[in-house]
């Protein structure tokens, strides 16, 4: 289970993220909507203690990570695929996510080829260097890479943003199948209605690094206010 | 034969170098900070050696053993230093983390010659490697077979690891994206302690491996520096094959240049390195992220170092101008004759500093060759003087000033042209390492004695004639002078052009898309930069009598530089202040030899490392949160957007 609790975060003089709650059970999949700079990725990197400065309490299955440094996170199953992706550029597709797993320590971790598998189009680019790779091919990887230790949680920071729509829907099917069929929880944050719905089981809005409105995506459905206040452009 | 023998020569020498500059290369590659102080470690390391073997060493094990045990107590300094020092430069700007490893060399060289002395040992080689391989009528001294078998097996190990092994792809993964390679898992800051000790290991080791071919003394370290510093220039930042092609050109160059030129030794490597860095400025193989493309023009940035701004309490500064010209000009009075002679120098400094703070803090270039123009200034001068031609000495001082504008417009013109960041950096290094050996080997200007017995001139004004050639009539000539140049400085970066200055530093690009034509503008702060440097150094000649090469060595180019971050590169009088300080210790430090070196080194750094913004940015920063109240009355722990407005935050 991954808590969070009074969460403030900062960026020099700003003041990013208000007292946020958020419970994520254990494989539970769970959606974060709201509009740019709301502080859904500032959010994603204070869990993972990279960045921002923050002030509240972080827990991983009743473990407090307040002490945890971002590599001593990861390494207990919390996994970031942040929005820029990052893939190592000079090193192939295969030895990217052979690295993630390398650098997992004692994580069991997932099976190269099942992984690849799971990804259609990675796998003829499994030789391929991250330099040599579209952006749609990156957001693959970078999510390889991510599920590769098997991680208690996978952090998705906005994976469609500037994806085509095929492509959309191949990640979606590839993150859905990989974390039911190997129990990891999903935290999504997401602009796009459709994947974040297809992908998960309750929703949170964040407005103004505030959560406004949590619940499941029917009780989201029966209040059209909601989504038209906060998510509406 | 004579072909052969030069080039097998060149060829040891370059293996040499590549030892030297294989840390150099992990280090950068790294951390992404060009080392200053490896010579210094180099340096280091073959002193430990010396004390583990003394000047005889028994066998080839001997001296490896004695180069592992040098490789090992440097890595425990690397250790700590990374832990001390480099993890703390890493978020600061380039220019500044180049201070501070200079800082970290003149703690280093302090520290040698306290621990050492400054006497000068030498180290023979085993015997096995004492003789020479005959093959036929060429013969190979077998401790150069030695060396280049050692530089070779070096690469090979470096190029295994790095580029072939699982670790290399990690400490790859780490120098290209730190942040990402922390978010996957791998704990970088033990990485980078590695990788630093590795680094640090290879040049102690190089220097007990070398230590049978030097002459042990305190300048030890000069010998491989720049050298070093070329071949990671030439290969590529950050690239270890490229330093092995670097080290491999530089050896042959050195070959060439005893065959052609064997009366100016040394002085081929400069001249093709420049025209090196004038054709491809990011090296040979440049690598994305190791290289300096993407971070050129913002050197001179860093956060928390305020940009230089236009002054606003014109009276107080007024006042504190005419206070400060008034207590110098009664030194005379009640000063002995050797402080008085540590003042002018120090006005003369303050000169020279203020005109590198207006490349650095205001046009945003950072040169290391200033000294060069100081230099040409002191001995066209010095050497006019001495012909007695009966040119009025304000005509040598307005001709200085015309040389100094002259070479800096055709140094400018095609420096800024083709190069930035640590390029023009060490470009301009190798423009004033050419003039100081041209100084060396030119009988007329005294070669390594310099120019002795410059007369001090008198001033024919029609009316009345000033005699300057006493000390005191001279020190008021040299204060009124310095003066006048600081307020003409001044006043022309308050003005419309310093302001441009001001805005072309903080943002390059914008200033090019308002329209202001950023070359142009940086060539005028260079020219007069270059020129006002030239007077300095003509008003230094008659004041110290003698001029000599060192003048235009980069450690004099140095100065400058430490003066202004010493005293604040964001205020207009920093670098006087800085030069005021920084001749006060060395004043005070003078007699003990080493210490000195040691005293300001650590200065320096700490500046570097605790305020980025000199002794006057401490100062206004203090005063700012005096005025805040925020030094009596600290935040209290849940008042949250204080905490955020301290937090140090990288997005």
């Amino acid at each position: 289970m991954l808590e969070v609790s009074g969460l403030n975060a900062f960026y020099g003089d700003s003041h990013i993220l208000h007292a946020v709650d958020l419970t994520v059970g254990s494989s539970d999949r769970v959606s974060i909507l709201g509009r740019n700079g709301s502080g859904k990725t500032t959010l994603m990197k204070s869990i993972l203690n990279a960045g921002p400065y923050i002030h509240g309490s972080i827990s991983l299955d009743h473990r407090d990570l307040a002490r945890e440094t971002s590599f001593q996170r990861a390494r207990l199953g919390l996994s970031l695929v942040p929005e820029d992706r990052r893939i190592f550029p000079h090193l192939t597709v295969t030895d990217n996510l052979l690295i993630a797993l390398a650098a997992a320590g004692d994580r069991a971790g997932l099976d190269l080829e099942r992984v690849l598998d799971t990804f259609p189009m990675l796998g003829p680019l499994a030789a391929r260097y991250g330099s040599q790779l579209s952006g749609g091919q990156q957001q693959m990887v970078a999510v390889a890479r991510g599920v590769m230790p098997r991680p208690r949680f996978l952090l998705l920071d906005e994976p469609t943003e500037g994806l085509a729509p095929v492509i959309v829907r191949q990640l979606a099917q590839s993150v859905a199948k990989l974390c039911n069929e190997f129990k990891i929880g999903l935290l999504l944050s997401e602009q796009n209605i459709w994947f974040a719905r297809f992908c998960t089981q309750y929703v949170h809005i964040i407005e103004s690094g505030r959560i406004v409105f949590s619940g499941s995506w029917d009780e989201f459905e029966s209040r059209p206010d909601v989504k038209h206040r906060y998510l509406a452009v | 034969m004579q072909i052969g023998f030069a080039l097998f020569n060149g060829l040891t020498v370059g293996m040499s170098i590549f030892l030297v500059a294989a840390g150099i290369t992990l280090v950068f590659g790294m951390l992404k900070i060009l080392n200053i102080a490896h010579g210094s470690f180099f340096m280091i390391g073959a002193y430990v050696a010396y004390s583990a073997i003394g000047s005889q060493p028994d066998s080839t094990w001997q001296l490896v053993f004695a180069a592992i045990l040098s490789g090992g107590v440097l890595a425990a300094l690397g250790l700590v230093l990374n832990a001390g020092v480099f993890q703390r430069l890493r978020n600061i700007g380039e220019a500044y983390s180049l201070i501070a490893t200079f800082a970290l060399l003149m703690i280093c060289n302090g520290a040698t010659k306290i621990i050492w002395g400054v006497n000068y040992h030498s180290v023979s080689s085993p015997d096995a490697l004492a003789g020479a391989v005959s093959y036929g009528s060429f013969f190979a001294p077998s401790y150069s077979l030695f060396i280049i078998g050692l530089g070779v097996l070096t690469f090979l190990i470096l190029e295994i690891v790095i580029h072939r092994s699982p670790v290399g792809k990690i400490v790859r993964a780490v120098a290209h994206d730190p942040w990402m390679a922390n978010l996957v898992g791998l704990n970088t800051s033990r990485i980078y302690a590695l990788v630093v000790m590795a680094a640090f290991f290879c040049v102690g080791m190089a220097g007990g491996l070398l230590l049978p071919n030097q002459s042990l003394t305190p300048l030890l370290f000069e010998s491989y520096l720049l050298q070093s510093f070329m071949v990671v220039i030439i290969g590529g930042l950050g690239n270890i094959r490229g330093a092995f092609i670097g080290a491999i050109m530089l050896g042959l160059i050195e070959g060439a240049n005893f065959l052609m030129l064997p009366g100016l030794p040394g002085i081929l490597v400069y001249v093709v390195l420049v025209g090196f860095l004038l054709w491809r400025p990011h090296g040979l193989f440049p690598q994305p992220g190791a290289d300096t493309a993407d971070r050129v023009e913002g050197m001179a940035e860093t956060d928390g170092v305020p940009a230089t701004m236009p002054p606003k309490l014109l009276s107080g500064g007024i006042a504190a101008a005419v206070l400060v010209v008034g207590i110098l000009a009664s030194t005379p009075f009640w000063a002995n004759a050797g402080f008085l002679f540590i003042v002018g120098f120090a006005m003369v400094e303050a000169v020279l500093a203020l005109s590198w703070n207006l490349l650095f803090g205001y046009a945003g270039l950072t040169t290391f060759g200033h000294a060069a123009f100081f230099a040409l200034g002191a001995y066209f001068v010095g050497f006019l003087l001495r012909q007695d031609t009966g040119i009025p000495f304000l005509a040598l001082l307005s001709g200085s000033l015309a040389l100094g504008a002259f070479i800096a417009f055709i140094v400018g013109f095609v420096a800024i042209r083709r190069t930035s960041g640590i390029a023009l950096g060490i470009l301009t290094l190798s423009l004033g390492e050419i003039l100081r050996r041209a100084i060396n080997y030119s009988p007329a200007l005294g070669s390594d004695d310099g120019l002795s017995g410059i007369p001090r001139p008198q001033i024919d004004l029609g009316v009345i004639l000033v005699d300057l050639s006493s000390e005191r009539a001279y020190f008021w000539f040299l204060l009124a002078a310095c003066s006048l140049v600081a307020l003409a400085l001044w006043s022309f970066t308050v003005g419309p052009i310093g302001r441009v200055l001001i805005a072309l530093r903080q943002d390059p690009v914008r200033a090019e898309f308002l329209g202001i034509d950023v070359r142009r503008y940086r060539l005028l702060a260079f020219v007069i930069s270059g020129a006002v440097a030239a007077l300095a150094g003509a008003l230094q000649a008659p004041w110290a009598q003698i001029v000599t090469p060192e003048a235009a060595s980069y450690l004099h180019s140095t100065q400058p530089m430490l003066n202004t971050l010493l005293g604040g590169s964001g205020y207009f009088w920093g670098p006087i202040v800085g030069s005021a300080i920084f001749s006060g210790i060395s004043y005070a430090t003078r007699t003990l030899a080493g210490l000195s070196e040691v005293v300001s080194g650590g200065i320096l750094l700490v500046v570097v490392l605790a305020a980025p913004g000199g002794v006057l940015g401490l100062g206004s920063r203090f005063g700012r949160m005096w005025r805040l109240g925020a030094v009596r009355k600290r935040p209290g722990v849940d008042d949250l957007p204080q905490v955020g407005k301290r937090a140090v935050g990288r997005p």
